[in-house]
């Protein structure tokens, strides 16, 4: 509105990842999970993170929270807020996990310690990142984030083998949100519930993300829970981030060939037919193609494809992706359409 | 619920002192062919230079009377269980009239003294041992010493007794070479005694320490190993928990358990356990016991023995089932 806001987008970012690499020095070479990714969350925003298994989602979840172990290395910069998390020492990184980066884990069937009631493990992040807290404010916090993620009070008692599949990930969310973090990574928080669960769990995530205005950054390969529940949507392949945008916009004129395909893998109501999927495997981080990662694949590649890596595009105002179509005259878009016209069932191709 | 899982677990116990009881009133009736009076008479008549035979049968069929032997089997069977669960394991046969409780009892203290002395220590220091070997955040010097452990472990420990007795006995003369107590002295309560005790006990117990420590210590770097691969230690590093607590409160109290599953198993063998160090260091225990029994063919000693060791497993093990509970939630007295 006025000139005084700073940035083109509004607020000031709360997390801001600028070429985030993680590399593996292994016995056969090194080995780069997570490709140079930059990107940024506003406050309060959602932005969804999919990709095949092994194209680094969770490895780059890993590194914001700088958990990456050796032989692992992180380099780049994730800054929360004013924080710079990957040069901070040993003792202010781990005050910054839960307190500034929380999580939700992938496995919230085993994530919590067996033998330790559930009061306890929520209560031990809240006394290490806040000693000063008294007992009893400590034991109202438990309740608090207890209902807040819809369970009784009474939980906190219990053990969690004594807890069902939605209930444990319902106290890890609680206790993701313990400490009012101002992001919260969720990695795959409902790939092991079913899907009333789901719903209900993402529900839940929804309405504490609006309530305490926590920017979210859900991982997870489910385009159609995407579509439903993230402003923003992230693509990767291979470790590198191939596109970003706000998911409508993604989903309506998708700019990268993989995030396309992606798309047009969900099964729909409307288009009745063989379901279609992606021919090929994720690349070898070891054995990566030459040029593009993704031309192996890509039933748009060309010769340039091979050969130069293409950098990334800005399409509009927060959509970016990187792939060499951009440069070619109507786009990815006018390659579906070109398709489209001359084989008329082309989405009926299945698998091959 | 507590209380008829309590009741259960006794009547188990139960059982299983009748069965072997019975199993120990069986195994020896099945060596047909075989009588131990009549053997041990002739024995000790030739052994007096007695030539003449006169009498021979009237003595065992005292000697039969006398044990009870005369009887059916039923009859001895009931017999024989009505006298066990007085604890009356009969008499001792290269003792007599020595009871076989009455030795039992005597020998008892000397071995769960060094036993459960030895066993403790070396299940703390091994597990702490290895707890530390495996956490990748501790001095790196430590995981030089896992060849060592494992050379220690490999020496079965009454070899190791010996090796002990030679250097620091034999050659050093630190320590004395075997006994419970120096000979000529008189067992009591005083401090002086004690210190005695404890002087004869050194050896032995560092055998067994030595010999045992680094299996606790493989057994808890094998599970630390394991659980640090495990999803609530990720997920403890993600709540920003300092490394001891992550130590002390997720790793170490989950490797635990069976840790001390192996506890209660060794605890259980307590009595048993020092059996061969006992015998090399002519320690007054229960192992010396039995081991005297066997070369003097001592049947019912020998039995009384198995049994004792029999009723003391299942009477640990019990104590330990209704203590685990408390250690692992998951582990609960409902069926």
């Amino acid at each position: 509105m006025t000139a005084a806001v700073p940035s083109r987008e509004g607020p000031a970012p709360v997390l801001r990842v600028e070429d985030l690499c993680v590399d593996y020095f292994t016995d056969a070479g090194r080995l780069r999970a997570c490709d140079q990714v930059s990107f940024e969350l506003g406050p309060g925003q959602r932005l969804g993170l999919v990709g095949e298994s092994g194209s680094g989602k969770s490895t780059m979840a890993l590194a914001l929270m700088r958990m990456i172990k050796p032989p692992g290395k992180i380099a780049g910069r994730v800054f929360v807020g004013d924080d710079e998390l990957t040069s901070m020492d040993d003792n202010a990184i781990r005050s910054a996990r839960m307190r500034l980066i929380g999580m939700v884990p992938q496995a919230a069937m085993s994530a919590l310690n067996p033998v330790i009631r559930i009061r306890a493990q929520i209560a031990d992040v809240l006394q290490v990142h806040e000693p000063a807290m008294p007992d009893a404010q400590v034991k109202a916090r438990i309740a608090e984030v207890l209902e807040a993620v819809e369970l009784r009070p009474e939980v906190a008692n219990l053990y969690p083998h004594e807890l069902s599949g939605g209930m444990k990930q319902r106290v890890c969310i609680a206790i993701a949100v313990a400490l009012r973090p101002k992001v919260i990574i969720a990695d795959e928080p409902t790939s092991a519930l079913d899907v009333i669960v789901q719903r209900q769990v993402m529900d839940t995530i929804g309405r504490l993300q609006r309530e305490m205005n926590i920017a979210v950054i859900l991982i997870g390969h489910d385009m159609g829970l995407m579509a439903q529940f993230v402003d923003r949507l992230s693509v990767m392949y291979a470790g590198k981030l191939a596109e970003i945008g706000p998911t409508g916009e993604l989903f309506a004129r998708p700019t990268h060939p993989y995030t396309h395909m992606l798309i047009s893998s969900l099964p729909t109501l409307g288009k009745k037919g063989v379901f279609r999927g992606i021919p090929g495997i994720t690349p070898s981080l070891l054995s990566l193609p030459s040029g593009c990662y993704f031309r192996t694949r890509c039933p748009y590649a060309m010769p340039i494809c091979s050969e130069v890596t293409p950098a990334q595009q800005a399409h509009g105002t927060d959509h970016r992706s990187s792939c060499h179509l951009s440069n070619v005259e109507g786009g990815l878009t006018g390659r579906i359409a070109a398709e489209a016209a001359s084989v008329p069932d082309a989405r009926m191709g299945g698998f091959s | 619920m507590r209380l008829s899982y309590v009741a259960q677990r006794v009547l188990l116990l139960f059982a299983t002192m009748w069965m072997a009881a019975s199993v120990n009133f069986v195994l020896p009736r099945l060596a047909t062919g075989r009588d131990p009076i009549r053997e041990r008479i002739i024995a000790e008549s030739a052994r007096g230079g007695g030539a003449t035979n006169i009498g021979i049968n009237e003595m065992i069929a005292e000697y039969r009377v006398q044990f009870g032997l005369d009887e059916p089997l039923p009859k001895q069977y009931v017999t024989y269980l009505w006298n066990t669960l007085r604890f009356d394991l009969g008499k001792s046969l290269s003792n007599y009239p020595k009871t076989v409780i009455g030795l039992i009892t005597e020998a008892l203290p000397w071995t769960l003294g060094i036993v459960t002395f030895s066993t403790i220590t070396s299940f703390t220091l091994g597990t702490i041992f290895g707890a530390l070997i495996a956490w990748p955040r501790a001095p790196r010097v430590l995981s030089y010493t896992v060849p060592i452990l494992l050379t220690f472990s490999a020496v079965p420990f009454y070899i190791l007794g010996l090796i002990l007795i030679y250097f620091f006995a034999f050659q050093l003369k630190w320590f004395p070479i075997g006994g419970g107590y120096p000979i000529g002295t008189i067992p009591s309560f005083s401090l002086a005694f004690m210190g005695k005790l404890a002087y004869h006990a050194i050896l032995p117990s560092l055998s067994m320490i030595l010999a045992s420590t680094g299996g606790w210590a493989l057994g808890m770097r094998g599970m630390m190993v394991t659980i640090q691969g495990e999803d609530y230690m990720n997920y403890a590093e993600a709540k920003g928990l300092p490394d001891s607590r992550i130590f002390f409160g997720y790793a170490v109290r989950n490797a635990m358990l069976p840790q001390t599953t192996g506890l209660a198993l060794s605890l259980g063998y307590l009595v048993a356990g020092a059996g061969l160090v006992e015998v090399v260091f002519g320690y007054p225990g229960i192992g010396s016991l039995l081991g005297d029994a066997i070369s003097k063919f001592d049947y019912t000693t020998i039995y009384g023995i198995v049994f004792f060791l029999i009723v003391s497993l299942g009477v640990v093990l019990f104590i330990i089932d209704l203590l685990y509970p408390l250690i692992d939630p998951r582990i609960t007295y409902e069926q």
